[in-house]
């Protein structure tokens, strides 16, 4: 990553630093500021439109904040004069619903992710299938994603993740449509991927289940003010 | 907020609302006396089966189109509301895409062979030919014509009407009123806004055919334009007859757009016919029964006169090979069309699927109206330019100008599927696409390989079949040596081969029978695959 200017936060893996963002009328984030540690997991809370997609888009590079500065493993990503664009910010992203692309099946939509970064299409095959397989759907790496449930779709989308090594992953509620078993599983997968690899995550809930599953700071978003942080 | 202030609140409300509706109504008024006071138009005409009948002139000309589009809306609205609303309740894809049929028959043949039917068929049913040469007989006739071609306009965005809202509301009143309150109190208001966009589609393509008034020898203002241009070559008197089409098409289509974006109670007509094939569910005997019987009575013209027809396959061979030629022509240049609304249309919809709303609204203005304009317009917009801007000068003699022609007229259809389907699919997509930093070309193999590739199909299968049966753009653009199915099948009429028509238009029917069927199998089904995984 090569990020243009900016000062350096080396224990923080994700800051924000005052950031703003409108939609016309719409105030969705005012003024929040917050950090997390390196290797740390952080679980975003709040109501609905408090400003928490909107909060992990930016710090995604997705949206432009009108206001204020994004730094992502020490480097400024975003700020008044910075913009380093998503892909060059070493972290993956997991929406809401399932990304998969229909007409690949879920090992080549795993490798998309090492598309165009000069690994031979065998060894990128060869990741995804150890990606898919981590996630325990080895035996599904050849469907087609109209053929999986909900719960694997979501579940292709993390090991797809997994597969470009982030430093950091953004959760934006992917498992709120899942199953309390299911979710307990991917969560413990989660916590597993953290303390093995060191990757920090980012995790949009309303559910305080999901605090207490993954011990981290928890931050409090209401009307696109950060309220309170703490631990859960 | 005073009182006061409320009331002039309420008066610019008003005053907005007046003038929305006096503007359009100024320029039609507007355009009609133009029209009036600078053309002819009328006078005596010579119709392609020989008969003579003396037209109108001015506004009685524009005023007998508009009383022919209206009542080919009626017929369209009484064969098309029945089976939308069949199709509403039991959903079925197969239904669904064969009411594609009847749209895809070229209106000239379609036109040509149920007065061939009606004239010598059924002649004995109908009181002889003779009821069908009278000026009532004729208006009839192809007001019938129109409206067994246009139905299923009709009935697609009545049956999503009925998809889209689901059955629950029928069915948590079926326990307070009776089934006929229910239907008419509370079903059948949901179901207007489908059937008003789709009686409205109708009657601006009623009143922009040229085919079927053509062949019931029916006065029309295209056709007179037409004439004006192919006959005459008056480029000027044509643009200015085509004024009062051009802005009834203008106003119409306008409307459309503003009430989509209205939102409430809105009907996307693109959207509500091309989407209604997606509907999935299971069929009863009595609406498979009720859909081939409506179906067969709009196409059952073509059907009867084929099975009629004593020189069926007296004669196959030679009359095969003499229209091998036009045919692979037709062939050719439905697929130049096919290759250029698509390049156009989804080319468009890619660019600006993160474009600001005012663009996508521009588009769609602009889509619509050269669909639903008389394709006449466009041959003078065309023919004008070949002294002109140097571009279309390269492509006016060959077979390129299809690529325009086509491509401008049917843009619409793959723009909005292809608007369609990235909507399905979503944004986080596209994000994903920029977080995962692809290169150019791998971003293009998903766009256009995945998530595009069943808009590609389906516009491209229904643009070819329109395009193998359009009569206007091919009669005045065709290139030498490349005359086209469609105005080889309107000479044969001219000439009044009836039989060797019968023949050949058979095997346009089954062509785009053919399309119809690979529609069906092959990008629906992909489109469905979408919609599941998306």
């Amino acid at each position: 990553m090569d990020p243009a200017g900016g000062g350096s936060l080396p224990m923080a893996n994700i800051a924000c630093r005052g950031v703003s963002k409108r939609f016309g009328a719409v105030r969705a984030l005012r003024d929040v500021s917050f950090e997390t540690a390196a290797g740390g997991v952080a679980l975003l809370v709040g109501p609905s439109g408090s400003g928490k997609t909107t909060l992990l888009r930016v710090i995604a590079g997705l949206e432009r904040p009108d206001a204020g500065e994004v730094i992502v493993s020490g480097a400024v990503v975003t700020g008044p004069k910075v913009h380093v664009p998503p892909h060059k910010r070493r972290l993956a992203f997991l929406f809401q619903r399932p990304t998969l692309w229909p007409h690949l099946n879920s090992r080549d939509n795993a490798a998309l992710a090492l598309v165009g970064r000069g690994i031979p299409r065998a060894e990128r095959l060869r990741r995804a299938d150890a990606a898919l397989a981590e996630m325990g759907l080895a035996s599904r790496a050849r469907a087609y994603p109209a053929t999986l449930s909900g719960g694997e779709m979501q579940r292709v989308s993390l090991a797809r993740a997994l597969v470009a090594e982030p430093s950091v992953l953004l959760l934006d509620e992917p498992f709120a449509a899942l199953d309390g078993e299911l979710r307990d599983e991917i969560a413990s997968r989660l916590h597993a991927l953290n303390e093995e690899r060191g990757v920090t995550i980012l995790w949009v809930t309303h559910r305080s289940e999901d605090a207490s599953a993954l011990s981290g700071k928890v931050f409090r978003l209401k009307a696109g003010e950060l309220e309170s942080h703490g631990t859960p | 907020m005073t009182e006061n202030s409320g009331g002039k609140r309420k008066f610019v409300r008003v005053g907005r609302g007046l003038v929305w509706v006096a503007a359009p109504a100024l320029l039609l008024a507007a355009l009609v006396f133009v029209n009036a006071r600078l053309n002819g138009g009328g006078g005596r005409w010579i119709a392609p089966t020989g008969d003579s009948a003396v037209w109108p002139s001015g506004g009685r000309l524009f005023l007998a189109s508009v009383g022919l589009a209206a009542a080919a809306t009626w017929v369209a609205a009484l064969l098309g509301v029945p089976f939308g609303v069949s199709l509403g309740r039991r959903p079925r894809t197969i239904m669904a895409a064969l009411a594609f049929v009847p749209l895809l028959v070229p209106a000239h043949l379609a036109a040509y062979l149920w007065r061939f039917t009606l004239e010598d068929v059924f002649a004995a049913f109908t009181g002889g030919a003779g009821l069908w040469r009278t000026a009532a007989g004729r208006f009839l006739g192809g007001a019938w014509t129109l409206g067994a071609m246009l139905w299923p306009l009709v009935a697609l965005p009545t049956a999503m009407s009925m998809f889209v809202r689901g059955n629950r509301l029928e069915q948590e009143l079926a326990t307070l009123a009776p089934p006929r309150a229910v239907f008419w109190r509370a079903v059948m208001p949901g179901l207007l806004p489908g059937m008003l966009a789709g009686a409205g589609a109708v009657f601006l393509l009623a009143l922009s055919n040229y085919g079927v008034p053509l062949m019931w020898d029916l006065p029309s203002q295209n056709v007179a334009v037409f004439a004006r241009l192919a006959a005459f070559y008056e480029p000027g008197r044509a643009l200015v007859m085509s004024l009062p089409l051009l802005g009834v098409v203008f106003v119409c289509c306008a409307a459309a757009l503003l009430w989509a974006l209205a939102g409430r109670h809105a009907v996307d007509i693109g959207e509500w016919t091309l989407r209604a094939p997606c509907g999935r569910g299971r069929t009863g005997t009595s609406v498979r029964v009720f859909a081939a019987i409506t179906l067969l009575a709009t196409v059952g013209g073509p059907l009867a006169s084929l099975a009629a027809s004593p020189s069926w396959f007296r004669g196959m061979r030679a009359e095969f090979v003499a229209g091998l030629d036009p045919f692979v022509n037709g062939v050719g240049l439905a697929l130049m069309g096919a290759a250029g609304s698509v390049a156009l249309g989804v080319g468009l919809a890619r660019l600006l699927r993160r474009a600001r709303r005012a663009w996508h609204v521009t588009v769609e203005m602009i889509g619509l109206c050269l669909l639903f304009m008389p394709a006449t317009i466009l041959c003078v917009a065309l023919s004008t330019m070949q002294s002109g801007p140097a571009p279309l000068v390269a492509v006016y003699r060959s077979a390129g100008i299809f690529l325009v022609a086509f491509g401008l007229r049917f843009f619409y259809i793959p723009w909005k599927i292809a608007s369609i389907v990235q909507r399905l699919q979503g944004p986080p997509h596209e994000d994903m696409m920029r977080l995962m930093g692809l290169p150019w070309f791998a971003r293009a193999r998903l766009a256009f390989g995945g998530v595009l590739k069943p808009a590609v199909t389906v516009s491209a299968l229904i643009v070819f079949a329109l395009a193998l049966g359009e009569l206007e753009i091919a009669t005045f653009l065709y290139p030498p040596g490349w005359r086209p199915v469609s105005v080889f099948l309107d000479n044969l009429m001219h000439y009044g081969r009836s039989a060797d028509v019968v023949q050949w238009s058979a095997i346009v029917v089954l062509t785009e029978a053919a399309i119809a069927w690979i529609l069906l199998a092959a990008g629906l089904s992909q489109w469905r695959t979408l919609r599941a995984a998306a």
